[in-house]
């Protein structure tokens, strides 16, 4: 009979860049149960969002900062619906074209932060290289390496020129044959296959009683991308693998950043002319769901507004808060040494979560 | 056995959930402002959203989907936590800090410190 | 041997108080190629009886203010505290929000604020390297009481 050991991490940890406090249940070396702490990072962003809808495009955006556009998107689009205009063509393609550098950026973070939750340091230093590229690609653009800021009510507030257009193309043609090769040490390196290969399985049931979005959810064998619907013209297909462990996760976000990189080629090339955004006036009223695919799944806004400057209810449903829950049907079994790789390779994003 | 004001809603989601791909998107509470509140469950079903409301006096104790879906027991102890409605066997205390935040803080009169 | 005219490496811990992540990215950046702090000799370190600096991102909220005070108290003497971004040094756009207390000063002291939403890179090389300043005159002036 051995002991059962408890043993915390974080919610300082050397290995998360947010606060999260997981309680290992220990029997020897394996994990027998984990408990997940939140709330270290609730800042109470659903009231103080309620407040102004005007000033509510700033405080979205804050609620992540890797996911930040889409936040502004989601929520543009929710008070679009609301005031009953259609965005110009035109606004809504840079939006796509933006989300989807953003989505760059956000998988070529959780790489590299997977390389060094398994201590490859070099490879996590190559990912943070090229991930440069792409954030001063997108400061050209927007003029913010973090919170673009771009979204407006009605569209969007800067173009993306023909010079710089050819300039996108000209970075991303250099980015995906480097990405390439580092691609190959993703899929075929040993030590990243020993330390991710069965490791944290979530098998295709729990996922759906967890209720998982996003590339854990396609990794797990459920081909769920919200991206099927809006980006129909630009004849997208979700990646789904089947395993549901941590290397399979790790692909899906591998292949997705190839994806991505075609799918901005396209939206670029049918970028259509015309004006940036249309006049918006007066206050909202109505029920909007809006819903899109972040880099970690699904993002639900709910906006409830009655006519006045402060809106009667917004509620923000981030992919990390179902995703980060999955993790407690993850570990069990594993031991102690790949908790943070399997913790990392679900993408916990705190700041979504509890927002 | 009690009855809850969200009984038929579990059994109408329990009862998709075994003939349909459903997941369970979110829940959703909203404050009426006249003592009621309302909790919409979203669904989504074959990949399009759809919503089932109950509504249900602020005091009620409401039954918990959890045993349907596990991931509905964290969005559960969040509303315990940011609107002040008690859940069957599950417990808040998910981001809130006992002694210094505000109780219900999302109600339209906030409960009080704890 | 060191001596107290040397200038010693500093190594840094950093900690995330409520931050939208964005500030966290950047340090991410910092400690990377292009901006590689390691060049001033400071490393992130996990451990807090280790560092001598500590980077701070977010508005304090009150969950993590008790955490945040004893991050600091671990932390041997001399210790510097740089507040990063907006919200570290003032609270910036959570200001009044309920589950909030402040910029990071309300619960701890600060020596070096970095301003910017998010702050960047190039001014965040300006803060540590304004902080490792101040580290060496702290360091050289408890080592003169001693």
């Amino acid at each position: 009979m051995t002991k059962t050991t408890l043993i915390p991490v974080g919610p300082q940890h050397p290995v998360f860049l947010e606060p999260l406090n997981i309680s290992l249940k220990l029997k020897e070396e394996t994990v027998v149960g984990a408990e997940i702490n939140y709330g270290f990072n609730h800042r109470g962003l659903e009231k103080a969002m309620a407040a102004d809808f005007r000033r509510t495009i700033y405080m979205c955006e804050r609620i992540c900062g890797i996911c930040s556009f889409y936040h502004s998107t989601a929520y543009c689009q929710s008070m679009e619906s609301l005031f009953k205009v259609e965005v110009p063509e035109r606004a809504r393609f840079i939006r796509l074209v933006m989300m989807e550098c953003q989505r760059l950026t956000s998988h070529t973070l959780a790489l590299g932060h997977t390389a060094e939750a398994m201590g490859y340091e070099s490879l996590f230093m190559q990912l943070f290289r090229e991930r440069e590229a792409l954030m001063r690609l997108v400061n050209d653009i927007s003029g913010n390496r973090v919170h673009y800021s771009i979204n407006t009510i009605g569209g969007v507030r800067r173009d993306i020129p023909m010079e710089k257009q050819k300039e996108m193309l000209s970075v991303l043609d250099g980015l995906e044959t480097r990405f390439a090769k580092l691609a190959k040490v993703f899929k075929d390196d040993r030590t990243i296959k020993e330390r991710t290969i069965g490791k944290g399985v979530l098998t295709k049931e729990m996922a759906k009683k967890y209720c998982v979005v996003g590339p854990v959810a396609r990794a797990s064998g459920i081909p769920e991308d919200i991206r099927t619907s809006y980006c129909r013209d630009l004849d997208f297909q979700p990646i789904v693998r089947d395993e549901g462990d941590s290397y399979a996760r790790s692909m899906v976000r591998v292949d997705e950043t190839f994806q991505s990189i075609q799918l901005i080629r396209k939206a670029l090339t049918m970028l259509p002319e015309g004006p940036l955004e249309v006049p918006v006036k007066g206050n909202p009223s109505g029920e909007a769901f809006i819903r899109l695919e972040a880099p970690r799944g699904e993002v639900i806004y709910y906006v409830k507004a009655k006519g006045t400057v402060d809106l009667e209810r917004i509620k923000v449903k981030t992919p990390a808060f179902v995703n980060v829950a999955a993790l407690s049907a993850m570990v069990p079994g594993c031991e102690m040494p790949d908790i943070p790789v399997i913790t990392v390779s679900v993408d916990p994003c705190i700041c979504c979560t509890e927002r | 056995m009690s009855i809850h004001a969200n009984d038929g809603a579990i059994e109408k989601i329990a009862e998709r959930q075994s003939l349909e791909n459903v997941r369970l998107a979110t829940i959703i509470t909203v404050d009426k402002g006249d003592g009621n509140l309302e909790l919409i469950y979203v669904l989504d079903v074959n990949g399009a959203l759809t919503s089932i409301n109950c509504e249900f006096p602020q005091d009620q104790e409401l039954a918990s989907l959890s045993s349907v879906f596990a991931g509905a027991e964290n969005m559960e102890r969040e509303i315990i936590d940011l609107m002040g409605i008690r859940f069957e066997g599950i417990r808040g205390g998910l981001f809130l800090e006992p002694g210094s935040s505000i109780i219900a803080p999302l109600r339209k009169q906030p409960l009080g410190v704890k | 041997m060191a001596t107290r005219n040397d200038e010693l490496s500093p190594w840094i811990l950093h900690f995330d108080t409520g931050s939208c992540n964005g500030c966290d990215i950047e340090i991410w950046s910092l400690l990377t190629p292009r901006y590689d702090i390691e060049r001033f000799g400071m490393i992130n370190k996990g451990n807090p009886k280790h560092a001598d600096i500590l980077l701070v991102t977010g508005p304090v909220t009150k969950k993590c203010a008790t955490r945040l005070k004893t991050l600091y108290d671990m932390m041997p003497d001399p210790k510097l505290v740089v507040a990063c971004g907006d919200c570290a040094s003032t609270g910036a756009p959570f200001v009044g929000c309920y589950n909030v207390c402040g910029g990071v000063d309300s619960v701890i002291p600060v020596d070096v604020y970095v301003p910017g939403c998010a702050c960047r890179p190039e001014v965040l090389i300006d803060g540590v390297v304004m902080a490792l300043q101040k580290w060496n005159e702290k360091r050289t002036m408890e080592e003169v009481k001693a």
